[in-house]
């Protein structure tokens, strides 16, 4: 298994690379500029300054080898001296965002937290929610109980965040005044109240988010159950006088859990990629608002940057997934 | 009967036996009818027997294995085990009887589950109905596992890493963990190389009379059903349609059905394979959803009759020991019976 | 009249007069929305609305426009003018003099040394300042005494009220940014995010592109102000939700550019939360003609140049008809409901600059035929459109992606064709019109269209540098890079001869007069520009929240200072 992992972890050196120059072309080949958003009234002059002082007057080939030398030298070097105290790094030298004119890696750090508490806590709740109904829909195939789920999930899947996030707030914020309709950021949890004004300000996306990923992974779960129903030694089982909550959840669970938790593992890094729609929907600002704004703004640094990480998180998460499925099913091995 | 042999116990009564399952349509699944997999049956099996239960696929017989376990709810009948009724007892209340009847299934890769070690496979039941020790358990294990010839070694390993005849003999071992009486094996061997099933019936048997097991032994193979059972139960399309003693059976079918079944085993001499004499059945097996008016077989039998059509042949006893379900041996028919069992009997002389 | 306005004005005050008592901070917290999100704290390396206007609550320059467009002094002592002697006769000088006893919110002293550094900073050929142009035609700015500041002009300047004049141009501290010049700059992000100022509140945290944080300036020069004392300036969502959290939550107190259709703004406003204001700037959508042949027969790099005139469009009868078939009425009703209104002129403002040319507003269907036909262009074959020697009268008009403009497109198109005019539209992903590259053939610089319909206005109140874009060197072209400003190609000595005495004028009246006849030369004397709607700014404020006066000479947020709390 070790030697599997780093065996993966070595391919996935190249492959992460040419994704980076894939990315890079791709943005570089994309129409824009990014001083589009400067009014008109700036002068052709200082719009040609503007540009040189991004690095833009280099040719393109350039600022690839500066982003790779950046984003796999300096930044981790700045990581080491944030961390020991050190001063390896040139802060010179660290990918700076166009739009903020500030190191892309401390906005992307600064985000992460609002993106982890909003949409890792949907995805959370998502999959605690979606195994339960997926075992109770496999196990009651059909029931009423089963016929509901599989409605509810058919809307969760196909309506768009964006409009279950907007119903919402019109209303649970607008009508009902229960909860904010914009996400206050600056909120700091210090006390029972804060911490309930958190809770408040973070039912609405959680929501939203949860019942997307929820009918998602209740449909998988559910799949994965009856698959597994239907098998012989479910049979043995239950010849073998066990009860039926051994049956489901020692026998049925354990195995229909293995593809599950593989589609979870590999949904994880979708949790860093942030909720682009719902992020903005709710203001929660994460790192989708930051990856779409970016985008907006031309902000290619921060933008190959954050597609870079996403992309690298997924094949990550794809080998964990891999490893994973090794551990937990006895007749995968990576020997 | 009663002077041929000790009255023997019976430990299986299965009577009137039936086994719908539900057949839905629509948007709404709203019933539409029923697959009749197990139509009114009923048998005995007697203490230390084995009853093999022959059929071609889709006659209900694995069906019928699974019933008598209570792996399914019958619609309707009575089943009594050690004279206890279990046809209508609650799955929670079965849970203490389960010890006593066990099964062995067709497919040895499915049957275990995949992620669980072979001590923990065998050690289940005992967790379940047992309060043995941990250093008990495990010496019951290990006891089981020498007695379906499985080294002890590999007791930590999973079912894939098994060949087919020992997945077959850990499923055995499993089924055997909690001393059952009855074991239900269903096609234990169908799955499995020919040398290999020479084998696992051998290891069944030797296990019978080492410890006193009952079979119903559920099988196409009819030469194997031969070689192992003491009696012989024929299905047709969810019925029982004869059952014998098994060198009755073999020697002198009854049954229409059983005849045409019996022709088809080959011969192991070339000689007298030759000579045998196939008896080809028309058309194919009607749906047991839509089964025929009056004898299931009447759109296949080569000696159908009028009444075939219209009025369903009772199972009953036509001779001492030998039931059937046919017209031809109907009381209101005997003379026709006879001729036709004459006639049975003069044929398979000739086969022979 | 005058005793009216007085009465008003003295009612003003009083009203105003709880906030003018008020003790700083006792109004407790402010929530603003702006529905794009700042990005960075330092107007001179962003030049975006939204960074400029929350910069502008805590950076201040010397002096700022009302919202009529009147100069009034912020950190300066007074406004100086050739009758008060601050500007030279010659208008080559202005020399501006510091409020004594000002001082940055980290409790040091504002000297000219700071007005200084900003014009060192914004300079600085490697910095790539966004507001470069702000300190165009300085000879050298310096330091008098502690407290007087002297700019020089290269040339007679007579509107020399460009540098440090406007949110767009603040003071920043030398200290703070001394080691931020040229090529640094991007680096200092601590000071970039968290500028010292001297505005009424002082940046406590710093999100970039989510909120900022802010608290009173305790060392703000009127004691009493501001009323709040802390503020949360939030961004991100869209222009809806920002004013549904105005007009409908009341979760937040201002919003700022609700973009929204008239009758979505007005169900909002129903709600009773708060209440919309608007007002108008210079900014106008308009149609633009091309002088020059954009047609795509014609070699890259000569398409759309002044060597081929427009086959069609050179003749101003055919592009006075297209301006006669436009009802503006209807546009403004479509689009901007109460944030627009009809206009035919380039500058719609300030009042003292527009001209009174109200001609095009009535729609001419009929006019329009009859230009057309006195022009050659008949329909010989009577298909519906025009044509003249085998040339069908068709053209394509472009412009960005966006609701209200591809509504315009329809309309204009469904006019255009009563008169025989065929109209092909197109529109382009706003980033790619406006983005300037020079390899993309799609930029509203290229102009490979017929006609082309965007929005522009120029910064401050003074037309000049906005009318000094259509001087025949500033067309776009290979090259130049296709980075002129003389977007429709518009070429007239004429023009070019009245825009330089413009530049050599220093009285205003003077000024006025020369400005609105440059404004006919584009618009109703050539047609080359088709102003349409003259755009104000719809911005919406709680029932709660006093002291706000919509301002589009300057930031919307130049007077935060005096913003309270309605009790």
């Amino acid at each position: 298994m070790l030697t599997y992992s780093i065996r993966r972890l070595l391919i996935a050196i190249p492959t992460l690379l040419f994704i980076s120059l894939v990315i890079f072309l791709i943005l570089e080949m994309a129409p824009g500029d990014p001083l589009a958003d400067q009014p008109l009234t700036v002068p052709p002059e200082v719009r040609e300054k503007m540009r040189a002082a991004l690095g833009l007057d280099q040719p393109a080939w350039v600022r690839y080898l500066l982003w790779l030398k950046q984003f796999f030298w300096t930044e981790p070097l700045h990581l080491v001296d944030s961390l020991l105290g050190t001063g390896f790094a040139d802060p010179a030298g660290r990918i700076v965002s166009w739009q903020f004119r500030a190191p892309a890696m401390d906005i992307i750090w600064q985000r992460l937290p609002q993106t982890l508490q909003v949409v890792g806590l949907a995805y959370l709740v998502g999959v605690i929610i979606a195994v339960p109904i997926g075992i109770i829909s496999a196990y009651r195939q059909y029931s009423w109980f089963d016929n509901i789920g599989t409605f509810v999930s058919m809307v969760g899947f196909s309506v768009p965040t964006f409009f279950t996030g907007v119903v919402l707030i019109i209303v649970f914020a607008v009508n009902l005044h229960w909860f904010p309709s914009i996400y206050d950021t600056t909120l700091k949890v210090t006390d029972w109240e804060s911490f309930l004004k958190q809770a408040r300000q973070m039912v609405m996306p959680v929501t939203v988010l949860a019942l997307f990923n929820a009918s998602q992974i209740s449909r998988f779960m559910r799949a994965s159950m009856l698959d597994n129903l239907q098998q012989d030694y479910v049979r043995t089982a239950r010849a073998k006088g066990m009860g039926e909550k051994v049956v489901v959840l020692r026998h049925v669970l354990r195995n229909s859990l293995i593809p599950v938790v593989t589609v979870i593992a590999l949904g994880i890094p979708t949790i860093f990629g942030g909720a682009i729609i719902t992020e903005q929907v709710f203001k929660v600002n994460g790192l989708g608002q930051l990856l779409i704004t970016a985008i907006y703004a031309n902000d290619l640094p921060m933008v190959q940057t954050l597609t870079f990480i996403f992309a690298a998180l997924t094949v990550l998460f794809n080998l964990i997934a891999d490893v994973l499925y090794g551990v937990l099913d006895p007749r995968i091995r990576y020997d | 009967m009663l002077d041929t042999a000790p009255v023997r116990r019976k430990l299986v009564e299965v009577q009137g036996l039936r086994m719908y399952f539900p057949i839905t349509a629509g948007l709404l699944r709203r019933k539409v009818g029923d697959v009749k997999a197990v139509d009114n049956v009923s048998f005995d099996i007697y203490e230390g027997e084995t009853l093999g239960l022959v059929g071609e696929s889709g006659c209900g017989k694995s069906t019928c294995g699974r019933v008598i376990l209570r792996l399914y709810d019958p619609t309707g009948g009575s089943i009594r085990i050690e004279g206890r009724e279990i046809a209508d007892a609650a799955q929670s209340d079965l849970r203490d009887i389960r010890p006593t009847m066990q099964m062995v299934f067709q497919d040895p890769q499915a049957s275990l589950n995949p992620r669980m070690t072979v001590a923990a496979i065998i050690g289940e039941p005992l967790d379940e109905h047992t309060t043995l020790s941990k250093a008990e358990k495990l010496a019951r294990i290990y006891e089981l596992m020498d007695a379906v010839g499985l080294n002890r070694n590999y007791a930590n390993r999973y079912p894939h890493e098994f060949s087919g005849g020992q997945r077959q003999r850990i499923g055995i071992a499993r089924a055997l963990a909690l001393n059952p009486k009855f074991v239900v094996c269903d096609e234990p061997i169908a799955a499995l190389d020919v040398s290999i099933q020479a084998q696992v019936v051998n290891l069944l048997e030797e296990l019978q009379d080492r410890l006193g097991l009952t079979y119903l032994f559920i099988s196409h193979d009819l030469s194997m059903v031969r070689h192992i059972a003491d009696r012989v139960a024929v299905m047709y399309l969810g019925k029982i349609v004869e059952l014998a003693p098994r060198d009755d059976l073999y020697l002198r079918p009854l049954h229409p059905y059983t005849q045409a079944l019996l022709s088809a085993v080959p011969e192991p001499d070339p000689e007298l394979e030759t000579q045998r004499r196939r008896i080809i059945l028309k058309g194919d097996v009607p749906s047991p959803a839509n089964p025929p008016k009056g004898c299931n077989f009447c759109t296949r039998c080569p000696k159908v009759m009028d009444i075939c059509r219209t009025v369903d042949p009772a199972f009953r006893e036509v001779e001492p020991g030998r039931f059937t379900a046919c017209h031809l041996f109907s009381q209101s028919n005997e003379t026709a019976g006879q001729t036709a069992a004459a006639e049975a009997r003069q044929s398979i002389q000739q086969g022979v | 009249m005058r005793l009216k306005s007085a009465l008003l004005g003295a009612a003003a005050g009083i009203a105003l007069a709880p906030a003018a008592f008020a003790e700083r901070g006792a109004d407790g917290h402010l929530n603003i929305i702006y529905w794009q999100a700042p990005s960075i704290l330092n107007p001179y390396l962003s030049s975006g609305t939204k960074d400029v206007e929350s910069a502008s609550m805590v950076l201040e320059p010397l002096a700022g426009f009302n919202e009529k467009g009147e100069l009034f002094a912020r950190l300066a002592e007074d406004i100086p003018t050739l009758a008060n002697g601050g500007v030279s006769e010659d208008l080559t000088t202005i020399t501006w003099k510091l409020k004594p006893g000002l001082l940055w919110s980290d409790g040091t002293a504002v000297t000219s040394a700071d007005v200084v550094f900003s014009y060192e900073y914004c300079t600085h050929p490697e910095g790539g300042c966004a507001q470069a142009a702000r300190y165009e035609g300085i000879q050298t700015v310096e330091a008098l005494d502690d407290l007087t500041v002297k700019v020089t002009f290269t040339a007679p300047k007579p509107n020399p009220y460009n540098a440090f004049v406007g949110s767009t141009s603040p003071i920043i501290q030398k200290a703070q940014f001394a080691n931020c010049l040229g090529a640094a700059a991007p680096q200092c992000t601590e000071a970039n995010f968290g500028p010292i100022g001297t505005g009424p509140f002082t940046v406590t945290e710093f999100k970039p592109n989510d909120v900022i944080s802010m608290a009173a300036n305790a060392n703000y020069r009127d004691p009493a102000k501001p009323a709040f004392a802390t503020v949360t300036f939030k961004g991100g969502g869209d222009a809806a939700a920002a004013g549904r959290a105005v007009l409908e939550t009341g979760e937040f107190d201002y919003a700022w550019n609700l973009q929204l259709a008239p009758d979505v703004l007005a169900g909002m406003e129903a709600a009773g939360k708060g209440k919309v204001i608007n007002a108008f700037g210079t900014l106008v959508e308009r149609i633009e003609m091309n002088m020059t042949d954009p047609s795509p027969s014609l070699a890259e790099g000569e398409r759309s140049t002044v060597k081929h005139p427009h086959p069609i469009l050179s003749d101003i009868r055919v592009r006075k008809a297209l301006s006669m078939a436009i009802d503006r009425n209807l546009l403004v009703e479509v689009g901007y409901g109460k944030a627009g209104r009809p206009t035919c002129n380039l500058v719609p403002a300030p009042e003292m600059f527009a001209s009174d040319n109200t001609e095009c507003l009535t729609q001419d269907v009929e006019g329009a035929k009859a230009l057309l036909e006195e022009a050659g262009w008949t329909d010989s074959d009577g298909d519906g459109i025009r044509d003249k020697d085998g040339k069908k009268l068709s053209l394509l008009y472009q412009t960005s992606v966006n609701a209200v403009r591809q509504d315009f497109q329809a309309l204009v198109k469904q006019w255009w064709s009563e008169i025989g005019v065929e109209t092909e539209l197109k529109s382009v992903d706003a980033s790619v019109f406006f983005g300037g590259d020079p390899g993309s053939p799609d930029t509203f610089q290229k102009f490979y269209a017929d006609v082309e319909m965007y929005a522009n206005n120029f910064d401050g109140t003074d037309p000049e540098p906005y009318l000094s874009q259509y001087l025949c060197d500033k067309i776009p072209g290979p090259d130049n890079g296709w980075q002129g400003e003389n977007i429709n190609r518009f070429c007239d000595p004429a023009y070019d001869t009245l825009v330089a005495e413009l530049a050599k004028t220093g009285e205003i009246e003077k000024r006025a007069e020369i400005a609105k006849k440059l404004n006919e030369m584009l618009t109703k004397d050539s047609y080359v520009v088709v102003p349409l709607v003259d755009r104000g700014r719809n911005s919406a404020h709680s029932n709660t929240l006093g002291g706000v006066v919509l301002n589009t000479w300057d930031s919307e947020l130049w007077n935060t200072s005096d913003w309270f709390r309605v009790k």
